[in-house]
């Protein structure tokens, strides 16, 4: 009996520290999945602001006047709404990329102002997207618009293709202009 | 030669016919005939660097300040393996000559040729050369100079290079600075095998008697001795000869006083303490008690730490020489590698009349654990008599062979260059050339610097020396790591030497009229040179009688390519800057100096103008039109009347004009027609759309060419308005570089259905706002308003700016 003490008793202790780490291995899947939960449960509260934000926003532009007449007028985002949209970063590049995708005018011209607004490196993704693949040629000259917000050097290799490729005459008039204008350092002309 | 016009009448002159203006120009024959040896700085006249100003020249016809100077020191030699070495330095800017005679030790004077020292030139002269006999291998030596005080000054070196022993003396002026016919000092030996030796000197040419008196470390008598000194005489004696009990060895420490029947300033003495086998020297030159002004002695650049791989101990040594019991209490100021600062407080020492003690400096040094220090400065303050109490410092190495003296001064009283310092520094191998500068007062200070080397001027500019602190400057660091001065600029890799300048300023509780005080004397320096190898050390500490006197100011402007020149008018678009800084021309006995004055007050007249912040970085504001800025602050200009300098107040007030071209404006360029993208899901609409492309004008219609900014608007519809604020509407939301911008789509979207006729219509006017990024005032109002004609069918665009613009498209009823 006392031979088989010890060698017991390392069998235990290494039972024992399996357990312990599938322990751990659970707790930590656990507070993974806790994580991810929590990460949806923001992004729901985020896609459920800036939908009202939008919805709202595109509401005040549905007036009726003193006379009876039923008019639909533009209406921009306020700053205190931009600035809460600003706030959520790249969270709200995610929820504005699927409001891109709306056929309502007035709708994908609010999301890309506001994703303007955001500017960064993470709004050329789904601007591109918009400018290389959209079949409307109104959606993709708003989408270069908003584009020039984001860095000059990631954006103006997507606008100076759309002024050399795109299909629609007035789109590459329109990208043209925009990389004539908001170039940071107009290019010198070429040295002989 | 002194001028005894009344005081009023010399002041008013001085005051109204500004001497420090005076167009005197510089002495134009520097064709001088060449010193007799020549070791260092050969050729060494270094061109000061003058920055596009008018040339400023440095005189001065008063016979306040121009008069013959007689510098001294008690003793040289150059015998039995001995050497002397002369520096003089010019510190003015034109040519000095100087007269040198030697004294022998019986008094027989030998004229040396005059030298002329160009600007800022220092030399080394080899006294062997001229020594022609036996009879002036030692003796005194004097240094004779006709200017104004302190602009010609150096130190003699008595070198024994072989065993590494060293002795500096700085050349003095007793005659100026000595208030009594008494002369105190003291003495501590590093081992019982160490040798003293005690100078002194009859300076006058008429005999004179003095006796000289022996203390023991507790101020007990060990003997006195009676000299008779005929003319220049020199008496060297060793102190045991004069110890009552011959057998007895002389202590360790203890104290000598010389009281003498001639004038104040008759009598020079200096100790020699020397151990030939370990190479230890250390020489304390006896001081006049009565020329000091306040209780307070202080001591820029203690070395703690290593030299040579040995360790440094310091020393501190302190003698009462008043009357009555006394506290002496210490400190040790520091500032390590990482710019930690730091006190370390050395235990109260009690003092009894004629008591000499050693205040325990290297263990509260020892027991403070303070590494890596950079430099340190020693403070010591006492009650009792101003002069009460001597002290004595330096760091030896273990060996004995590396020893600094740091001299310990009154800085308030006149006998010691303070406010400012003028040094010659070289860079060599195993040769170390460093600057202290110290503040010597219980609250921060302020002071400028520049360095010429050959070809060039360094200037650091203006700087703050926090209270108590030591700073220090090495040249060769300043080079190496290639340190930016206040222009940006560094020192040439290849510069070997150069002349540093510097000047505290401080007219506390001054008014016009009134002369400097020692309490304006706030900062002292001092150079010390160091030969690792020799184990040779000297310490220097030349400067000026007088702070700087102002004498020009101007604004500058920083150009894109980032040089500086002379600003009066700028053009300005709005939320652009440009830099301004204040400049300063000053004149002390060295000549002019330019810095950048740091602490001028800016302002601006119209701050919707233009905006400037507290470091003179202008930005144009929302508004435009011309615009002042102004620079004021408080300058000093210093006559050197008498024994002082007299104060002047001087109000600096500079301006110059900023004119802001701001946008005013927004002017249409075209106005086209755009799908407007009505929605037709649920219900139909239908409406006409166009685009108007805008140019940003300023208020002189011209465009304002600037990106980035940010139109804004509010509309009303039918005269009911939208929103309370303004919100962006262009797209994209800023404007291109050329200040456009597009407002698209405009016009409004009608219930109908897509064969109908009707053609209904609302009003919309636009009012807008412009954000300028980082600028003072934005957004700013843009009075243009906009008046549009929203119809089914059609659009009516007015601008209305200084006139209407419009445009129609479609119908519109």
């Amino acid at each position: 009996m006392n031979q088989h003490g010890p060698k017991r008793s390392v069998i235990n202790r290494r039972s024992a520290l399996l357990i312990c780490i599938l322990g751990m291995l659970c707790l930590s899947a656990a507070a993974r999945s806790q994580h991810g939960e929590d990460k949806k449960r923001e992004r729901a509260k985020i896609r459920q602001r800036i939908s009202s934000i939008i919805r709202e926003t595109l509401n005040r532009g549905e007036i009726t006047t003193a006379e009876g007449i039923k008019v639909i007028v533009r209406s921009k985002p306020e700053t205190k709404d931009i600035e809460e949209v600003v706030s959520y970063g790249d969270e709200a590049v995610v929820v504005l990329t699927d409001f891109l995708k709306s056929e309502n005018t007035r709708e994908y011209e609010l999301t890309m102002r506001l994703l303007g607004a955001l500017g960064g490196e993470r709004i050329v993704q789904p601007l591109r997207d918009v400018i290389m693949f959209d079949s409307s040629p109104r959606k993709r000259e708003y989408a270069l618009a908003a584009i020039t917000q984001a860095p000059w050097n990631k954006a103006e290799p997507i606008i100076r293709m759309s002024s050399e490729t795109d299909p629609d005459a007035q789109v590459r008039r329109v990208a043209e202009r925009l990389l004539k204008g908001y170039s940071p350092t107009p290019k010198s002309p070429p040295q002989p | 030669m002194r001028l005894t016009l009344p005081r009023p009448l010399v002041a008013s002159v001085v005051v109204f016919i500004p001497i420090l203006t005076l167009g005197l120009s510089l002495v134009g024959d520097r064709s001088s005939e060449k010193p007799l040896r020549h070791i260092i700085h050969s050729n060494s006249r270094l061109s000061v660097l003058r920055q596009s100003m008018p040339k400023m020249t440095w005189t001065s016809n008063s016979d306040e300040i121009y008069s013959r100077h007689v510098l001294a020191v008690p003793y040289y030699d150059v015998s039995g393996g001995w050497t002397t070495e002369l520096m003089l330095s010019n510190q003015a800017p034109v040519q000095m000559q100087a007269e040198i005679t030697l004294f022998s030790l019986s008094g027989q004077k030998l004229h040396i040729p005059p030298v002329t020292l160009d600007s800022h030139q220092a030399e080394i002269y080899d006294l062997n050369q001229w020594v022609p006999s036996l009879v002036f291998q030692r003796g005194s030596l004097h240094v004779s100079y006709f200017g104004p005080e302190r602009v010609l000054d150096g130190s003699v070196i008595i070198t024994r290079a072989k065993r590494g022993l060293v002795f500096d003396q700085q050349l003095t002026e007793p005659a100026n600075y000595y208030t009594s016919s008494q002369l105190e000092g003291m003495w501590w030996l590093p081992s019982n095998r160490s040798d003293v030796s005690v100078a002194v000197s009859n300076f006058s040419y008429a005999p004179l008697s003095v006796n000289i008196t022996l203390y023991d470390p507790q101020g007990i008598q060990l003997g006195l001795a009676k000299v008779f000194l005929a003319a220049h005489e020199t008496h060297i004696f060793a102190p045991n000869k004069i110890i009552n009990d011959e057998d007895k060895m002389i202590p360790e420490m203890g104290g000598i006083r010389i009281d003498h029947t001639g004038k104040p300033g008759s009598v020079l003495s200096s100790v020699f303490i020397q151990d030939p086998a370990k190479g230890f020297s250390y020489i304390m030159p006896l001081q006049d008690p009565r020329a000091a002004v306040s209780s307070r002695l202080d001591g820029a650049g203690l070395r703690i730490g290593r030299v040579a791989g040995e360790e440094l101990m310091q020393i501190a040594v302190a003698r009462n020489v008043g009357d009555s019991d006394l506290v002496l209490r210490g400190r040790v100021n520091y500032i390590t590698r990482d710019s930690n600062t730091g006190v370390i407080p050395i235990p109260e020492v009690n003092l009894k009349p004629g008591e000499t003690s050693n205040v325990g400096l290297a263990k509260v040094i020892k027991a403070s654990r303070v590494n890596d220090v950079v430099a340190a400065g020693l403070e010591f303050d006492y009650e009792g008599l101003p002069g009460s109490v001597l002290v004595s410092a330096l760091s030896v190495s273990e060996g004995g062979n590396h020893v600094f003296r740091v001299p310990l001064v009154n800085a308030a009283s006149r006998s010691n260059p303070s406010n400012s310092g003028k040094y010659h520094l070289k860079i060599d191998r195993d040769v170390s050339n460093l600057v202290y500068l110290k503040n010597v007062t219980d609250k921060p200070q302020w002071f400028t610097m520049s360095i010429e080397y050959p070809g060039g001027l360094y200037v650091p500019g203006m700087k703050k020396i926090e209270a108590g602190r030591t700073l220090i400057y090495d040249l060769k660091q300043l080079r190496d790591e290639q340190l930016p001065d206040e222009d940006g600029n560094t020192l040439p890799r290849n510069v070997r030497k150069g002349y540093l300048s510097w000047s505290a300023r401080s007219a506390d509780d001054l008014i016009s009229g009134e002369m400097e005080r020692g309490d304006n004397r706030v900062m002292i320096g001092r150079s010390e040179y160091a030969d690792m190898v020799a184990g040779l050390s000297s310490t220097s500490s030349y400067g000026c009688a007088c702070q700087p006197s102002y004498l020009d100011s101007w604004i500058e402007q920083r150009l894109p390519n980032g040089s500086w020149t002379t600003f009066s008018q700028t053009n300005l678009n709005s939320g652009e800057t440009v830099q301004l800084r204040a400049r300063q021309m000053d004149l002390d006995c060295g000549g002019s100096n330019t810095y950048t004055q740091t602490l001028a007050n800016w302002s601006s007249e119209d701050e919707a103008k233009a905006s400037i912040s507290s470091s003179g970085l202008v930005t144009g504001a929302v508004l435009g039109g011309e615009n002042r800025i102004l620079a004021f602050w408080s300058a000093a200009k210093w006559l050197p009347l008498y024994e002082c300098c007299e104060f002047l107040s001087w109000d600096v007030f500079l301006e110059g004009s900023v004119s802001i071209k701001a946008p005013s404006a927004f002017v249409p360029l075209s106005v086209t027609q755009t799908d407007l993208g009505c929605p037709t899901n649920p219900n139909f609409t239908r409406g006409f759309g166009a685009q108007v492309l805008y140019q940003v004008v300023d208020q002189d219609g011209n465009p304002f060419l600037k990106s980035g900014m940010t139109p804004m608007e509010r509309f009303s519809v039918n005269g009911i308005w939208n929103s309370q604020t303004f919100s962006q509407f262009a797209t994209p939301p800023t404007t291109d570089s050329n200040g456009r911008f597009l407002d698209t789509p405009i016009g409004s979207c009608f219930p109908s259905h897509p064969f109908s006729t009707s053609n209904n219509c609302v009003s919309v006017q636009q009012v807008f706002q412009l954000a300028v990024p980082n600028t003072p005032g934005s957004p700013v109002p843009i009075p243009t308003v906009t008046d549009r004609r929203d119809c089914e069918q059609g659009i009516r665009v007015e601008v209305t700016n200084a006139s209407v613009t419009t445009f129609t498209l479609g119908t519109v009823p």
